[in-house]
């Protein structure tokens, strides 16, 4: 034990300066001190001792109290100003919400303002988000990429590669870890429920490697499948749904394919979209000799990235290898190079430019619910503008004012923000529920997530300190409240000077944004109209469409092939409620397109690029309703036996036969001993010709717009079914009434000739129409709506303004019409004035349009984005809107009765 | 925050670095004694180390109390890894003034 110290003054006053909560533990330190050094010395040496620590240690001991005491106070302050702060913030938030709840009327309208204007932006978020934002659901998803072949240098077009091309990027690039081929195709699935057709998709070795995604079900094609005897597939979730009805027994069950036997391994997740919409995969092997094939494209290509490799670094390989192909073989042309594009961006292709240009529109669209609810605040501050006064007069300084009024404003935006997300919720599963087919990417499940929901609070919480804080400024000002302590003086009430300065300049700010969203939908509006009323050349009426395909199997020979379509159009020309019957292999707006090599006789040497070319039934121009210019149709005498012979549109009479009359010129699809090529938009198939026959135009159609409304009429040739058997015809039924119920008729014929055959696409000609314009009807739909939401806001704003203003100036008008003003002079001067900004709007708004309706270009056809008629009707419409919303107002003033009045003040 | 160490405070803090783990008011006092010749005071290393730990130079704690009737804890301190990077800079420091003066021959 420590040997206790004499007791002495310089340890009393010692240990005293010592704080309070070390003083002990001081003590101690200096009696073991004490003890090693003094204890068994003398009494003087203690004595001495002890003094020699009292003088050495009484500085640094007193240092340290003050230390300790500065430490302390500053503790204190720090909790003593938290606890307040979150007192007077919780004050705050309690009597903003009395606040709000006095006024019921005013509070609802500023949170619906505002929850549109949320609301809308996390809809639209939320599809960012999911589309372009969100990692897509593969392992490391950054590193997987399209490639693409690219022509004429451009890189917008995303182009499907050849073999050969394939062969090379694989063996030679260093950039990847893998790559994998894919080939579109679709196939007849029978032997489980009726017959469909489905999309398939066959896919090389390392595919389900490079997306690294397992089954759900079963197991993923492995290299050993491509070769195995029993040929496998591995379908969509969604056809495992459709068709087997999500049962797990499916491995190992057995289905035909075109009439070929494949057993189901393996059923992928719900979210596994790659390639888009597939149905099936198959195993696809590229032989030596397909991988020598140059001539025709048909590969899609999928790579994953090693990873320490960029995009930039993996496409500037591919450029390397590209040039050198070009010097290698010069006839491959110029521009044709690849492109290295990352499957994020590459699925958010279609929507991406769309979807931005929408953001920005509701970004648009909560500034004037921004601007709408500040100028909500300052009507709201200018009738509290007593409480205000008596509370800086109890000492509330500024600062405590401007917090208390962005507090309420904040409260309003938060509670809007969250209307704003069930809203968005609710907007977005409508959004993708009406959204048409290609629009956004198949099986990205689109919602409102944490993340999203997140921001929208951040916003809301923003929204509200932005339209908080103009008023709360202008209100809390010491001038102000000192003016407002007392009855108004000024002849012209209490809203002249910076308040209404301020409101005027929102109501301006509101006009021109909303001009911007206005007239954006009005052009995409005009534009629609144009392009919807563009004719497509024949008549659209009454036609059901159909695609029938024959399987290889059983209709490989010509005649397999010619016996099936007469057996249908016999039936079909008996059908009930049918008045005619065509087909053709291309029929407009089927989504299907065949193009040919060809050369006009006597004009061997000039050269063309091609053109359109489709096989027809004899009744096809006929139930089309497709003019025939001149010459003749097919008849029953152009058989096999017969003059070849082909009929042209006058596209192609104009362009290729110019000059000549076109009737009995004649023209081949054949190089000389060689095979012609049709190429189809997804695949290629080759047909081989027996010989390159010279055929004869018996006669000339007009044209028809083929894919698209806004799509220019292309050349086409036309030849007879009978003379070119083809297993593949989209139909044509013209019928008496409504074309879609005669679909289950068409279906039972066909399937009481072949039970095997899927029909596909019934749909009326006018559906499938449709279908072309529905992403611009969709797109226009989504303008306008915000569009419109944004006119609204602003004529309740212009409206709010106008009539706040005139009630605030009441008494000089009172004055005015006390000295004999004429009632309707006072008129015309409150709608001048309150005009005056709205033009303002006008002006800024117009200017803007004229500035950033150039990002509408590439959306709009038929008109330019300076469209006059557009611009004009908006400008006009929002004029009479102003003027409506000034008149009510002024009418008021007008009528109002000086004495009154001037008593009331 | 900018600070500066008085010369008994960086003295402690060298004995801190030298006695590691288990320095006390007392061995650090002893190190002071034995290694800078200075025979500081009781009261000035422990407002000494008072200072480092409130500058998270070095961390202070209670040991268990000792095994003997009415024995207490006791404070024991530690350099922090602030401390060790404060006193690597101030080598460093140090040295480059040192740099290119010769040693006087004698």
């Amino acid at each position: 034990m420590t040997p206790r110290p004499r007791r002495s003054i310089g340890r009393t006053l010692l240990v005293g300066l010592a704080p309070a909560h070390l003083r002990s533990d001081f003590a101690r330190e200096l009696d073991v001190a004490f003890a090693e050094e003094a204890a068994h010395r003398g009494w003087w040496f203690q004595r001495w001792w002890n003094a020699q620590q009292a003088v050495k240690g009484a500085g640094p001991m007193l240092r340290l109290r003050l230390r300790a005491r500065r430490v302390a106070l500053s503790t204190r302050r720090r909790a003593i100003h938290g606890s307040t702060m979150v007192r007077s913030v919780a004050q705050d938030l309690e009597f903003g919400l009395r606040t709000l709840r006095a006024r019921p009327g005013f509070t609802v309208v500023m949170i619906a303002t505002l929850a549109l204007g949320i609301g809308a932006n996390t809809a639209i978020f939320s599809v960012v988000h999911s589309v372009l934002i969100r990692d897509l659901p593969y392992p490391d998803p950054a590193r997987l990429v399209r490639l693409y072949e690219t022509f004429g240098g451009r890189r917008h077009v995303r182009g499907v590669a050849n073999p050969f091309n394939y062969d090379v990027w694989e063996k030679q690039t260093r950039s990847f870890a893998g790559l994998a081929a894919m080939r579109a195709g679709s196939a007849t699935l029978t032997g489980a429920g009726d017959p469909e057709r489905v999309r398939v998709h066959g896919v090389t070795a390392s595919f389900f490697d490079i997306m690294g995604r397992d089954a759900t079900l079963g197991r993923v094609l492995t290299a050993a499948d491509a070769g195995a005897t029993r040929p496998v597939i591995v379908i969509s979730h969604a056809l495992w749904h459709r068709r087997f009805g999500a049962d797990p027994g499916v491995i190992g069950r057995t289905v035909a394919l075109d009439g070929d036997s494949v057993a189901v391994v393996g059923v992928l997740g719900p979210s596994f979209a790659i390639p888009e919409n597939c149905d099936v995969w198959q195993p696809y092997v590229l032989t030596p000799k397909l991988r020598a094939e140059m001539g025709s494209w048909f590969l899609g290509v999928i790579a994953r990235l090693k990873p320490d490799v960029t995009i930039a670094q993996a496409q500037a390989e591919m450029d390397a290898i590209s040039a050198q192909l070009t010097a290698q073989f010069p006839a491959r042309g110029k521009g044709r190079g690849a492109w290295v594009l990352g499957l994020q961006e590459d699925l958010g292709f279609r929507v991406e430019e769309a979807l931005w240009l929408l953001q920005g529109v509701v970004g648009v669209v909560l500034l004037v619910a921004c601007a709408n609810v500040a100028n909500l605040l300052i009507a709201s501050a200018s009738g509290r503008r007593r409480e205000l006064s008596i509370r800086a007069s109890l000492g509330a300084g500024r600062g405590r004012l401007v917090r208390q009024m962005v507090t309420e404003s904040v409260l309003v935006a938060v509670i809007g923000g969250l209307a704003g997300a069930v809203l968005a919720a609710w907007g977005v599963s409508v959004l993708v529920a009406n959204a048409p087919e290609y629009t956004l990417p198949a099986n990205v499940a689109i919602g409102v997530d944490p993340i999203v929901l997140g921001l929208t609070i951040g916003v809301s919480v923003l929204t509200g300190i932005v339209a908080g804080i103009g008023p709360a400024l202008l209100f809390s000002r010491p001038g102000t409240a000192d003016m407002l302590r007392g009855t108004s003086t000024s002849v012209a009430g209490p809203g002249t000077g910076g308040q209404r300065w301020l409101r005027f300049g929102l109501v301006a700010v509101e006009v021109a944004l909303a001009i911007l969203l206005v007239a954006g939908s009005a052009l995409l509006i005009r534009s629609f109209a144009h392009l919807t009323s563009q004719p497509p050349g024949f008549s659209p009426e009454r036609l059901l469409t159909a695609t029938i395909s024959l399987p290889e199997r059983s209709y490989g020979s010509p005649a397999a092939q010619q016996q099936f379509w007469s057996a249908l159009f016999d039936r079909l020309h008996a059908l009930p409620g049918a008045t005619d019957a065509g087909a053709s292999t291309a029929l407009p707006f089927s989504n299907w397109e065949w193009q040919t090599w060809f050369e006009v006789r006597g004009r061997e040497q000039v050269k063309n690029d091609g053109t359109s070319i489709r096989t027809v039934t004899p009744g096809y121009f006929g139930t089309l309703g497709l003019p025939l210019l001149s010459g003749r149709v097919f008849s029953d005498t152009d058989v096999p036996g017969a003059e070849p012979v082909v009929i042209v549109n006058d596209a192609f009479a104009r362009e290729h036969l110019g000059g000549l009359n076109p009737v009995s010129q004649q023209i081949r699809t054949e190089r000389p001993g060689g095979g012609a090529r049709t190429t189809q938009l997804t695949g290629v198939r080759s047909e081989l010709a027996p010989s390159a026959r010279w055929m004869t135009v018996v006669g000339v159609v007009a044209d028809t717009r083929h894919t698209t409304l806004d799509a220019a009429p292309q050349p086409e040739i036309y030849r007879p079914l009978a003379q070119w058997a083809t297993p593949m015809m989209v139909l044509a039924i013209r019928t008496t009434g409504d074309p879609e119920p005669l679909g289950a008729r068409l279906r039972q014929q066909v399937h009481e000739i072949d039970p095997n055959l899927a029909v596909e696409q019934v749909r009326s000609m006018q559906t499938a129409i449709d279908r072309t314009v529905a992403r611009r009807r969709f797109e226009m739909w989504l303008f306008s709506l915000f569009g419109t939401l944004g006119g609204v806001l602003a004529a309740i704003g212009i409206y709010g303004v106008m009539s706040s203003v005139a009630g605030l100036r009441r008494r000089e008008m009172g004055i005015r019409l006390a000295l004999g003003a004429n009632p309707a002079h006072v008129k015309a001067l409150v709608t001048r004035q309150g005009l005056r900004p709205v033009v303002a709007g006008l002006v800024i708004g117009l200017a803007a349009v004229w500035w950033l309706s150039a990002l509408l270009e590439s959306r709009l056809f038929g008109v330019t984005p300076h469209d006059p008629a557009s611009l004009v009707s908006t400008v006009i419409g929002f004029l009479v809107v102003a003027i409506v919303a000034c008149w009510a107002p002024a009418r008021r003033a007008g009528k109002a009765d000086p004495v009154t009045i001037l008593r009331s003040e | 925050m900018p600070f500066r160490l008085n010369h008994l405070e960086f003295l402690t803090l060298l004995a801190l670095a030298r006695l590691g783990d288990d320095a006390n008011a007392a061995s650090v006092r002893a190190d002071i004694a034995s290694t800078g010749g200075r025979r500081a005071s009781v009261a000035g290393v422990y407002a000494a180390l008072d200072r480092l730990v409130h500058l998270r130079l070095a961390r202070g704690w209670l040991s268990d109390p000792r095994p003997e009737p009415g024995g207490r804890a006791r404070r024991h301190y530690r350099l922090t890894a602030t401390g060790h990077a404060w006193l690597e800079r101030e080598r460093a420091r140090t040295a480059a003034l040192w740099r290119g003066i010769p040693t006087a021959d004698r």
